[in-house]
């Protein structure tokens, strides 16, 4: 159910900003790099009419698109990133462009401004230690899954705005960087993660941030047996568009 | 262009399970032009491994557990 009003931190986004909801994005569904070219062009134009947009995915990839877009308005961008993985991967199965390999591609790209770069959840089994000291390398603020466990996020994020302010800042948040009890219907679940109440956490102390776009990633509805992991992504979403700049707080 | 605050469309306007599936039961548009947000879907799921499918914004419509239709009608 949606309401108007966040009853906790007072938005009242509906009031303050003109939102709506634009369709989806006509992919080729049998051509990824045709696909993400696809998006690129379907952001610049969102981008061109100075919206901010708030994506539902959608796997990973679709990032690195719109990264694209927002990079040719707005320069390099600032990143919070929440994920059980850092999608920093130099190729999956010999193939530059995938779900695992977006942040690397955003890099390489120069589309983001590393030293505004943070990237929360992060756990699992890897390859080697490289796999996440590769984004530490970059200058990205790595915060794994166990530096959260147990405690609020609150604190964390007041650290988290200091780096990433500055400059524009896009959220992407990984649906599997919350724990699969909150959030099976995913791709790639791994145990041990954020609590949804450190997701909500996260989104809030992003309010002050210059914002230019937000996006909740690699939702599957086929294993989201329950309809939880959707409602949790809406929500999720919601908070998101109440912390954008301009919006009313009473 | 006069800016229209869009409202989410309230369950004492139209019951909560039923109406158009938007995103937060917002009016749907063809355009951005004259928004500050938009809601975008981006129904990609050809860039990660097929078998566990990632990623549809419309979710299956006539599966019972699932007949909200939408993830983004999950709100």
């Amino acid at each position: 159910m949606i309401r108007p009003y966040n009853m906790a931190t007072g938005a009242a986004p509906f009031d303050s900003l003109s939102v709506a909801d634009i369709g989806d994005v006509a992919i080729n569904t049998f051509n990824l790099l045709d696909a993400v070219r696809i998006i690129e062009e379907a952001y610049d134009e969102i981008v061109s009419q100075n919206v901010i947009p708030l994506t539902l995915g959608g796997d990973h990839t679709i990032t690195l698109p719109i990264l694209r877009a927002l990079h040719k308005k707005h320069g390099k961008i600032g990143l919070v990133h929440i994920d059980a993985h850092a999608d920093v991967n130099d190729h999956m199965f010999g193939e530059k462009i995938a779900h695992g390999t977006t942040f690397r591609r955003a890099v390489e790209e120069g589309l983001l401004d590393c030293d505004r770069v943070v990237q929360i959840g992060l756990r699992a089994q890897g390859y080697t230690a490289e796999d996440f000291n590769w984004s530490r390398k970059q200058g990205f603020r790595v915060v794994q899954a166990e530096e959260c466990w147990h405690k609020s996020l609150a604190p964390l994020m007041a650290e988290v705005r200091e780096k990433v302010a500055g400059g524009p800042v896009y959220l992407s948040f990984d649906i599997d960087g919350i724990d699969p009890a909150w959030a099976p219907g995913t791709g790639t679940p791994e145990i041990g993660g954020l609590t949804t109440i450190q997701g909500i956490e996260i989104i809030r102390g992003c309010q002050g941030l210059d914002l230019i776009g937000c996006d909740l990633v690699e939702v599957s509805p086929p294993y989201d047996t329950t309809g939880n992991t959707s409602l949790l992504g809406a929500n999720l979403l919601y908070e998101m568009l109440c912390v954008l700049p301009g919006v009313t707080h009473r | 262009m006069e800016k229209i605050f869009h409202q989410p469309l309230g369950g004492n306007e139209m019951p909560r399970f039923a109406g158009i599936a938007t995103m937060m039961r917002l009016p749907h548009l063809q355009s951005a032009a004259g928004l500050d947000a938009a809601f975008v879907g981006v129904p990609l799921d050809i860039g990660r491994n097929p078998f566990r499918a990632t990623g549809n914004p419309r979710r299956i419509s006539d599966d019972p557990p699932l007949q909200h239709g939408h993830w983004r009608r999950a709100l």
